[in-house]
């Protein structure tokens, strides 16, 4: 398992915008890597000569594979903007916008994980908002973890 | 994890794979192997298709941890992640190069 919080119970958290935004990413991210599939395939059928690229030609033009090319250029721009976003917020801590959950450090992600929630009664509860900072700093063992 | 620079380059090199191959003006097999074996393109697409296939990787990689909870379907579906990603990585490199180096060898 990788050393990094997973992805909380999502029923337990009031919903926020970036939850849409999130799960778009992933959803598109997967149906881009069925359309990778589908351009290596279609590179290899041009590697093979012009029978087997007019063969897979023919097979792109027909409607069910026009309507998944459209659905995976919509994806790819969904996935590629929101990647601008993503590296946005990364490269430079761009505040969150009004209703989106808060910001936490990357220090407080590595540190004390969504795992770690259990661990502090009320953090989930209050409100449903995550809100780690003030729970957190009441726990006398972790408070070093927040503060220094 | 989740380093950051393969995502540029992969979301660079997508982009202007998908806005060449629509700007061709036709796309019958003499104009695309020609457009692919051009001048420093099949090296683009080399490093487009690791750079892609790495990407794919990392993000079922993280997918697949977070909604896969049983260790052996979530183990199986990682085998399978990675071995599908070699396997595309792979044939992609041997078409490009074989379009490029059509009648060289």
């Amino acid at each position: 398992m990788a050393e990094r919080p997973l992805s909380p119970h999502v029923t337990v958290y009031k919903w926020a915008y970036t939850m849409t935004l999130s799960i778009l990413h992933r959803i598109s991210g997967i149906a881009l890597f069925g359309a990778l599939i589908v351009m290596i395939v279609w590179l290899m059928a041009v590697a093979r000569g012009p029978l087997s690229y007019a063969e897979a030609m023919s097979t792109l033009a027909s409607a069910p594979f026009k309507c998944l090319i459209a659905i995976a250029l919509l994806a790819l721009c969904y996935h590629f903007f929101n990647g601008l976003r993503h590296l946005a917020g990364t490269l430079a801590r761009v505040r969150a916008r009004p209703g989106a959950p808060q910001r936490r450090d990357r220090r407080d992600r590595d540190t004390v994980g969504f795992r770690d929630l259990h661990l502090l009664p009320g953090a989930v509860r209050s409100g449903g908002r995550m809100s780690l900072r003030s729970p957190l700093s009441r726990v006398p063992t972790m408070a070093p973890l927040m503060t220094g | 994890m989740d380093p950051a620079r393969q995502r540029g380059g992969a979301g660079a090199l997508c982009l202007w794979l998908t806005a060449s191959l629509l700007l061709l003006p036709t796309r019958n097999h003499a104009v695309v192997a020609h457009w692919i074996g051009l001048g420093l393109h099949p090296v683009l697409l080399v490093l487009m298709t690791l750079l892609a296939t790495w990407h794919a990787w990392l993000g079922l990689q993280v997918v697949i941890e977070d909604y896969v909870p049983q260790s052996g379907p979530r183990i199986a579906l990682q085998l399978l992640s990675t071995f599908t990603n070699a396997l595309l990585a792979t044939t992609g490199v041997y078409a490009v190069l074989r379009i490029a180096l059509h009648g060289v060898a």
